[in-house]
C-alpha cells in the first residue's frame, strides 16, 4: 500500500469515525463475483477477452439528520477485487463520499433530492492504471406508491491517472428505477448514457489509432496489446434482482449491458454479471 | 362471647370483601383463537379482539403502553391498545428517529431525537396508526386502536389467547396489516364466551402479498443514511 493511499485511508476512517460517533454508525459490506465478457473493452472480437473476479467493497459512516428533512452522510468506502485472469486489473480502492439528501415531506414516499461528492484513491496490480477518481453527482428520487422507487441522476467524473491513457471525464445522465415484489424481493434497473473517455485495448489498430486521444501499451492483455483512450457514448442497461435474507441481508443478481460508441464507427459491447450479498447495519 | 362474636363478624367482613374485590376465576373466561392463511400456514401479529355484545360495557385500565425503537426497526412492530392509552417511542438505538403517521385516528410527529420522548402519544380514536420514521424509511410499525379492553396478538404459531373475558356474547374481530384493508376486520364472527371452558376458534384470512423492503433491498442506494 502506498504512503498515499495510507494516508488517504487514514483521513477518511478517522472522518467516518467522528461521524459515526457524533451520529451513529452505518456500514454495508457487498462481496460477490462479477463476469466480464469484454473485460478489455476491445473493440473487435478476436481481441475480447472474459474474466471473472472476486469483489469485497463497502463503507462505513454516518449520517447526520439537521431538522428532520435534511440527512448529511459521511463515508470511506473501499473496493477490493480479485481477479481469475488479468491479474493486472486486481485493484484496492479507498476513498469517501459525502452527500446532502432533503426530502420534501414526511414519508418514505415523499420526493427528494440529494447532492453527492466523492473522491477515491484508486490503486491496480498494473500500477499504470492507478489513480484517483473525482465524482460530483445530483439526484432527484420519487415513488409511486410504497412498491415503486425512482430517481434520476446527472454525474460528472473526472480521473487523473499515472498514465495520461487511463485519465477520464465523463458526464452521464441516468435513470433508476424499482419496485418491491412478493416476498420482500425488489426487481430493479436503470438505463445510462454516459459522454466521456474510455479506454479500449487491442491489437494495434489504425482506425482506432486514428482517432484515439492517447494511447499506450497494456501489457495487462499480453504482449503487443495497446490501450486507447476515446471519446465516446456510452449507453448502460442494468437489470437486477434483490432477494432479502434477514432484515439487514440480501443477494442481488445484476445483469448489465454496455454499449460504447465512438467516432468512425469505433464500438465496443461487453455483458456483466454479478451476484452479490449485500449486508448493511 | 361477645368477643368471639365479633371476631368472627370481622372475619366473615373480611372474607366478602377480598372476594368482592378481586376477580374470581371462576366467573372469567377464555377465548382461543387459530388465525391461519388460506393455506393453513399460522399467520403471526394477527390482532384478536372481542367487543362485548349487548349493554355490557367495558371498563378496565389503560397502562401506558411502550413502542421501542431498536436496530432501527419498531419493536413490537406490531401492537394493540385501548382507545385513551398513551404510548412512548424510546429510541433504543445510537441514531435519531424521527418517527411519524399520517393515519387519521392519529397524526402526529415526533421530531428528530434520541433516548425517551418527553411526552407520550395519546391515542384516542380508534383505527389503525401506521407508524414511520422518516429517516429510515424502512422502518414500519402498526398500532391498532381498539374499543375494547379484549385483544391479544398472534406468536408464530397464529394462537391468541383473550384471557379474563366476562362471560356473555361477543363479536370477536381479527385484524392484520397485510389484510386487504387492514383498518377493517379481515375476519369476524360472533362468539359465545362462558366461565367454564374455553371456546376455541380458527380464523382463516387472506393476506396481501409481503411487499415491504429491508434496508439491504437495493444496492446503490441513496436513501440509505
Amino acid at each position: 500500500m502506498t504512503p498515499r493511499l495510507t494516508a488517504a485511508l487514514a483521513a477518511l476512517l478517522t472522518s467516518a469515525a467522528v461521524t459515526a460517533t457524533l451520529a451513529g454508525v452505518t456500514a454495508e459490506v457487498r462481496s460477490g463475483f462479477v463476469s466480464e465478457d469484454n473485460i478489455g473493452r476491445a473493440q473487435r472480437p478476436a481481441d475480447r477477452e472474459s474474466d471473472a473476479a472476486f469483489a469485497l467493497a463497502g463503507s462505513l459512516g454516518g449520517s447526520y439528520p439537521i431538522g428532520g428533512r435534511l440527512t448529511l452522510s459521511v463515508r470511506a468506502t473501499f473496493e477490493g477485487r480479485a481477479h481469475d485472469a488479468f491479474t493486472g486489473l486486481d485493484r484496492r480502492f479507498a476513498g469517501a463520499s459525502v452527500s446532502l439528501r432533503r426530502k420534501a415531506g414526511l414519508g418514505a414516499t415523499s420526493p427528494w433530492i440529494q447532492f453527492a461528492a466523492a473522491a477515491e484513491q484508486q490503486e491496480f496490480q498494473d500500477r499504470s492504471r492507478d489513480g484517483v477518481q473525482y465524482e460530483g453527482r445530483a439526484a432527484f428520487g420519487w415513488s409511486a406508491g410504497l412498491r415503486w422507487n425512482f430517481r434520476t441522476e446527472g454525474s460528472w467524473t473526472r480521473r487523473e491517472a499515472e498514465t495520461p491513457v487511463f485519465d477520464a471525464t465523463g458526464a452521464t445522465l441516468s435513470l433508476h428505477g424499482d419496485v418491491a415484489l412478493p416476498g420482500r424481493s425488489v426487481l430493479f434497473g436503470s438505463i445510462r448514457s454516459r459522454r466521456g473517455d474510455v479506454a479500449s485495448s487491442g491489437t494495434p489498430d489504425a482506425a482506432i489509432a486514428g482517432i484515439a486521444e492517447v494511447s499506450a501499451d497494456d501489457p495487462v492483455f499480453g504482449p503487443g496489446i495497446r490501450v486507447w483512450r476515446l471519446d465516446a457514448r456510452s449507453h448502460m442497461l442494468l437489470l437486477g434482482w434483490s432477494l432479502p435474507l434477514g432484515r439487514h441481508g440480501s443477494i442481488q443478481i445484476e445483469h448489465e449491458r454496455l454499449v460504447a460508441m465512438a467516432e468512425a464507427e469505433i464500438d465496443y459491447r461487453a455483458n456483466l454479471l454479478r451476484a452479490t450479498y449485500l449486508y448493511r447495519w | 362471647m361477645r368477643r368471639r362474636v365479633a371476631l368472627l363478624s370481622a372475619a366473615a367482613t373480611l372474607s366478602v370483601l377480598f372476594f368482592a374485590g378481586s376477580p374470581s376465576p371462576a366467573v372469567a373466561g377464555t377465548f382461543e383463537a387459530v388465525v391461519l392463511d388460506d393455506k393453513g400456514a399460522p399467520i403471526a401479529d394477527a390482532i384478536v379482539a372481542g367487543y362485548p355484545l349487548g349493554a355490557a360495557k367495558a371498563n378496565g385500565e389503560k397502562p401506558r403502553e411502550i413502542v421501542d425503537q431498536v436496530d432501527s426497526e419498531f419493536v413490537p412492530e406490531v401492537k394493540a391498545v385501548r382507545v385513551g392509552t398513551e404510548i412512548v417511542f424510546p429510541n433504543k438505538d445510537n441514531t435519531r428517529h424521527h418517527v411519524y403517521s399520517f393515519s387519521r385516528p392519529k397524526k402526529f410527529e415526533l421530531p428528530l431525537y434520541k433516548g425517551v420522548p418527553a411526552d407520550p402519544v395519546l391515542f384516542d380514536k380508534p383505527g389503525l396508526v401506521v407508524l414511520g420514521c422518516n429517516i429510515h424509511d424502512w422502518m414500519v410499525g402498526y398500532v391498532y386502536v381498539l374499543e375494547t379492553p379484549y385483544f391479544a396478538k398472534t406468536g408464530r404459531d397464529g394462537k391468541a389467547t383473550l384471557a379474563a373475558l366476562p362471560p356473555g356474547e361477543y363479536e370477536m374481530r381479527v385484524y392484520h396489516p397485510r389484510a386487504k384493508k387492514p383498518e377493517s376486520p379481515a375476519a369476524s364472527l360472533k362468539a359465545s364466551v362462558g366461565s367454564d371452558a374455553a371456546a376455541a376458534t380458527e380464523f382463516r384470512l387472506t393476506l396481501l402479498p409481503d411487499t415491504r423492503r429491508n434496508r439491504a433491498s437495493r444496492p446503490n442506494d441513496p436513501t440509505y443514511p
